[in-house]
């Protein structure tokens, strides 16, 4: 089994972008409205004279228990080949739970506008043909061509390293070692889940600060997510279950109540006589 | 000598209830095909989630509708009034009507007891839980649809709260619902004279079950000449 990913070393990265245009090149995605599948984080870090600027990829980290692919309610995201995250553009209604629950903001909306842009720039035949929520794909389909994604064939300072985690070289392991999730278990931490671990496979080796913001999620997708669908599951199966149950003791009484009902007929004709 | 009705429900009240009948079933059917993963199976006679969302939200818009354009109907307001018209026999059907439901043939005498007009006090609940519930639904509802147009990163966390309203809305008049069903198709005390749905195709309801359950409404319709033989 693979476990495709990826080790970014954020001491190397020279923040061209270049990672940013090859992907749009090859994904034929928005490269408008700051939509991009990955980019560069810039930061100034120290106090002067002492100072340094940082640069740091943000990308979907592909976890391998991705919280979007929890919260979707449709299975548009979904673990595909070698642990990728993948949303089935057919499946997805752009509800928006896994834009909100990724705290990488790794994901965007592809609108009827982006699609009708898309038509426009890189013909009728492009991959985003429905509106949905687009995000990396790590290059799935070169991978499979035993390529490496566009983003890492692509990087100038060779910073994206692509790693299978089940079958490393001697030399990636010594980078492995190094190489950590850029947000820790909190960062991920719901009122349901708590802090757990949802295992990126994009890690990156960094000696200062993290340039790439974390967005704050929201309380209100979990509560949708993780109450009200077992609570909707729960009150339909529960309520059958009771007129089933109703049914089953009521129907032998049938036959008691219009026993009742001529005895009442009989008592008022006595009365009228 | 044929059987003794009374008149109940005119076409106007029966068309209203079969389109709503129909929209909010449409509704649970494609909403549960997109918002609980387990269901997703009921998306595939439509043609996907996507084309499941497009109907919900057609659906919704009659849903709404319907209500708004039966008030133009006739007499839509006498209906309403005696759904809304609550007295102290209606405390006292409520009181029984549980211990009815699940043990009918020791309680029938206690609850045909108890006059009830042209609603059971169960009825008259049904309607107004059936309005909340709707209007709740239907409001988040309009708000969810302009807000996923704008398809804005910064408006997800109102949306999902929104969302949850609307989900638990949807799951409560569903719940209600299902027992309104069971009411009036399979629940065997109210099918003795015929399927008690049959009442809300027909317009017309047998004289006996009205004089059994209904007995303040069926004293009125005598009055007014509203029973038939047929």
């Amino acid at each position: 089994m693979a476990r495709y990913g990826m080790i970014i070393d954020a001491t190397t990265c020279l923040g061209c972008n270049a990672c940013t245009v090859a992907c749009i090149e090859e994904n034929q995605t928005a490269y408008w409205g700051d939509k991009v599948r990955t980019r560069v984080y810039e930061k100034e870090v120290g106090s002067y004279p002492d100072t340094d600027r940082i640069f740091q990829t943000q990308i979907c980290v592909h976890c391998d228990d991705p919280p979007c692919v929890d919260v979707c309610p449709t299975g548009a995201s979904h673990i595909g080949p070698g642990g990728v995250v993948l949303v089935d553009y057919e499946k997805c209604i752009l509800c928006g739970a896994c834009v909100e629950v990724c705290p990488y903001d790794a994901r965007y909306f592809y609108t009827p506008q982006d699609v009708q842009k898309a038509r426009e720039e890189y013909g009728p035949d492009n991959e985003h043909f429905v509106p949905h929520v687009d995000k990396c794909t790590l290059c799935i389909h070169r991978i499979e061509q035993g390529l490496e994604p566009a983003c890492v064939a692509t990087c100038v300072g060779e910073s994206r390293i692509f790693v299978d985690w089940d079958n490393l070289t001697p030399e990636q392991e010594a980078l492995a070692k190094k190489a950590v999730p850029l947000f820790k278990g909190s960062d991920y931490s719901n009122i349901f889940r708590g802090n757990f671990d949802p295992k990126p496979k994009i890690r990156y080796i960094i000696d200062k600060e993290n340039a790439v913001p974390k967005k704050k999620v929201g309380v209100g997708v979990w509560l949708w997510h993780y109450l009200a669908k077992p609570l909707g599951l729960l009150s339909i199966a529960g309520i059958l279950g009771v007129l089933g149950l109703n049914y089953i003791i009521t129907k032998p009484q049938v036959k008691k109540i219009k026993e009742q009902l001529e005895e009442m007929k009989s008592e008022e004709k006595n009365k009228e006589e | 000598m044929g059987e003794k009705y009374v008149r109940r429900f005119s076409l106007w009240t029966r068309i209203v209830h079969w389109v709503h009948v129909f929209a909010f079933l449409g509704l649970i059917y494609t909403g549960l095909s997109y918002f609980i993963p387990q269901f997703g199976f009921l998306a595939a006679p439509l043609g996907g989630v996507k084309n499941a969302l497009s109907i919900h939200i057609a659906l919704g818009v009659l849903f709404v509708a319907m209500p708004i354009l039966s008030l133009f109907t006739p007499y839509p307001y006498k209906g309403l009034v005696k759904a809304f018209t609550w007295d102290k026999d209606d405390n006292k059907w409520m009181l029984v009507f549980p211990k009815f439901f699940f043990a009918p043939a020791r309680y029938f005498k206690d609850i045909v007891s108890i006059p009830q007009g042209k609603f059971k006090a169960g009825q008259k609940n049904n309607v107004w839980l059936v309005i909340l519930f709707g209007l709740t639904s239907a409001v988040t509802g309009f708000a969810l649809y302009y807000i996923r147009e704008l398809h804005s990163p910064e408006l997800l966390n109102l949306k999902f709260w929104l969302q949850l309203i609307h989900s638990l809305a949807g799951t409560i008049s569903f719940s209600i619902i299902l027992g309104h069903i069971y009411l009036a198709i399979i629940f065997p005390p109210f099918q003795m004279h015929g399927f008690a749905l049959w009442n809300m195709v027909t317009g017309l309801q047998p004289a006996e079950e009205a004089e059994q359950f209904h007995r303040k409404f069926y004293e009125e319709a005598l009055q007014e000449g509203e029973v038939v033989e047929k």
